[in-house]
């Protein structure tokens, strides 16, 4: 009798589906956006992939060109005019480059650290866990004026330096790694130690490739909040474009005097959040994997 | 191959004692049982001498040398753990082999890509060694595997090669037998020993099983409370205890415990009945220790009781009998034709000879003097 209704599945199910629907309305928005052509997006007409007509590009006419020859195809004018008007390559590789620093210093710091709180004893070892703690409440916003004006006095804003330094030491990727630490046996670190490992090998060499699940949700925390990040770039980086990061390309397409560009601005944040998407969908098996540390029990 | 020698080791856990100054000489190539009941100091004790963890008083020494202050790895011991610790990440070769290049390659041979280049021959002659390990433990065929991979008794197995491929001074093994089912530690226990007989290296063993102890070690230390209260081979410390707690420990079912007392003459009394003589012992009242297996069943038994339970193990029957003016009940091992139904009463004599008499405080009162004599 599984399949019998259930007023209690269903109600759950409607639910979700709700909170589905909340969730992936301005994602479905955006995705259509970026098919469509201006007049599509402002009557709202059009479906999900628009009607695909050609229409006249202004800024071609306005160019001199023959208006016959600047008949474009919606779908294609949103993602070339994504590139074209602004260098999105370039912002996507300073995307994938602050990103990743900031995830592979994140791991050199937290892991040691983890580390030392979750299996060495030491004097005050309680205390300097609390102070970690602490550091979880306090919101990025109330320090970034301060972080700001230290990085302005050393010279460094308008930098790479600035978008990657202020977040290098990650209380929560600590934190994380060390609740996970906590639950791997003390016997394997000391086997590690009867074989003569120093406490940064068996860092690296044994509490690394342990860790690897626990990493990989932290990765995701990592990397999405950085990639996304708009607040940071838009503080630090004043004058220079060439270290815009992808969300900070996004304001490329916000006209001033000529009125907002949705369709190529769509199509940026399509091709923006489309890394995440890949990359959450092919890690998305070692997380349900889980923690496997199968073989120490 | 040299013995160790453990002096006047103390170790406190904050204001908890753990080791009361314990000594423990341990000849090359002994078996060695450190055994006790959970919190006496025995696991503590191995990871002192490992260099796991440091004393706070005391010396361990290693042959001629004093490697109290040595680091875990340059002692040259191996140990295995309950849990195995296994690196999970490893095949079970590279778990066997891992100990080795850590020992046997120099920095740069250990780097990622360029070491196995540098290396080849000194890698080759390494993992031969592993392969050897590997036939006498019979995992041959499990080299390749991830421990994950592997049953509880198949990572035993690879445990016990990670330790042995390093040919070490000595084995030490913390409980490593309590993690498998019951048949599989029974067919361990035998395999260790032999394993034993055939490397010829010292063994030092911590368990909390005494038949762990007993069946396995050519000596065994019983610990009680952060001390060893005796040292010697299992028959003596079976047979021929020093105390009660000793007595109490070892032997399962454990030995029954009666009041008695030493009348003026040395003559050992319980219930009013006498049993022995013990010479030169003062008049006192007296706990007498009895193995069940040193009661007997006799029509003329001077003990009565009635039968409250039958243990059947197949070979023996174990008949827990409740005698009267006794609060506790007596075992007797009775063999399956003679022993008597639930609710039956049931006479038995002890064996005067192996009546063991203790003190109030527990300590040993020897009963006889021939044997005293022929001892000296």
């Amino acid at each position: 009798m599984r399949n019998r209704f259930s007023t209690g599945e269903t109600l759950k199910h409607v639910v979700l589906i709700l909170g589905a629907i909340v969730v992936l309305l301005p994602f479905y928005v955006m995705v259509t956006y970026s098919f469509k052509s201006p007049n599509e997006i402002m009557t709202n007409s059009g479906g999900l992939f628009g009607a695909q007509e050609l229409f006249l590009d202004d800024y071609c006419v306005a160019r001199g060109n023959l208006a016959a020859d600047c008949m474009v195809t919606p779908w294609i004018y949103n993602y070339t005019t994504a590139f074209s008007k602004a260098p999105l390559l370039r912002y996507l590789a300073n995307g994938v480059f602050v990103t990743a620093s900031i995830f592979l210093i994140q791991v050199i710091v937290a892991l040691p650290c983890a580390y030392a709180l979750a299996k060495l004893r030491f004097w005050g070892r309680d205390a300097v866990f609390g102070l970690v703690m602490f550091c979880l409440l306090i919101p990025v916003h109330a320090i970034a004026l301060p972080l700001y004006i230290m990085l302005a006095k050393l010279g460094l804003t308008n930098s790479y330096t600035a978008l990657v330094i202020p977040w290098t030491i990650s209380v929560f990727g600590i934190f994380l790694m060390r609740q996970f630490f906590m639950t791997v046996p003390d016997d394997l670190i000391d086997a590690a130690r009867m074989d003569g490992m120093s406490e940064y090998s068996i860092i690296w060499k044994v509490m690394l490739p342990t860790a690897i699940p626990a990493l990989m949700a932290f990765a995701i925390f990592s990397v999405v909040a950085h990639w996304n990040d708009y607040f940071w770039p838009r503080i630090v980086i004043t004058g220079n474009r060439d270290l815009f990061t992808p969300p900070l390309g996004l304001r490329e397409f916000k006209g001033d005097a000529d009125g907002d560009n949705f369709g190529p601005m769509m199509a940026t944040a399509v091709v923006i959040v489309t890394p995440l998407i890949v990359a959450f969908m092919l890690a998305q098996r070692r997380f349900i994997e889980g923690i496997t540390l199968s073989g120490m029990k | 191959m040299s013995s160790i020698s453990l002096r006047e080791i103390t170790k406190a856990f904050g204001e908890t004692k753990v080791l009361n100054g314990v000594n423990l000489d341990i000849q090359d190539g002994e078996f060695i049982t450190l055994v006790g009941p959970s919190g006496c100091g025995k696991s503590t004790l191995l990871r002192i001498l490992a260099g796991l963890e440091t004393a706070d008083g005391g010396a361990v020494r290693i042959g001629d040398t004093d490697v109290t202050h040595t680091r875990p790895s340059a002692r040259n011991l191996a140990m295995v753990f309950q849990s195995y610790a296994l690196y999970p990440h490893l095949s079970v070769a590279q778990n066997m082999l891992t100990p080795l290049l850590l020992r046997d390659l120099t920095t740069a041979e250990r780097l990622p890509i360029l070491g196995p280049l540098l290396s080849r021959s000194k890698r080759r002659a390494l993992m031969d060694q592993v392969d050897s390990a590997a036939q006498t433990l019979k995992i041959t065929d499990l080299l390749p595997r991830k421990p994950g991979q592997l049953s509880g008794g198949q990572r035993q197995r690879v445990a016990l090669g990670r330790a042995m491929v390093r040919n070490p001074v000595a084995f030490l093994m913390d409980e490593p037998l309590s993690n498998l089912d019951a048949a599989l530690r029974v067919h361990m226990r035998s395999e260790l020993a032999e394993l034993h007989r055939r490397l010829k290296t010292t063994f030092v063993y911590v368990t909390h099983d005494q038949a762990e102890a007993l069946t396995m070690s050519d000596r065994m230390a019983v610990m009680m409370g952060g001390n060893i209260l005796q040292f010697g081979r299992p028959d003596d410390i079976y047979r021929d205890p020093d105390s009660l707690a000793v007595a109490q420990f070892v032997g399962s079912p454990g030995i029954n415990t009666i009041p008695g007392e030493i009348a003026d003459n040395g003559q050992l009394y319980v219930q009013g009945k006498r049993i022995a003589t013990v010479h030169g012992a003062a008049r006192q009242p007296v706990t007498v220790g009895i193995r069940p297996e040193h009661l007997t069943i006799s029509h003329t038994g001077q003990f009565k009781g009635v039968v409250r339970h039958r243990e059947n193990l197949g070979s023996d029957i174990f008949l827990h009998v409740a005698v009267e003016g006794l609060t506790q009940v007596a075992v007797l091992r009775a063999s399956p034709d003679q022993a008597a139904t639930l609710g039956a009463q049931v006479a038995f004599d002890m064996n005067p000879d192996r009546v063991l008499v203790f003190d109030s405080q527990g300590a040993r009162i020897r009963m006889s003097v021939p044997k005293m004599a022929a001892m000296a």
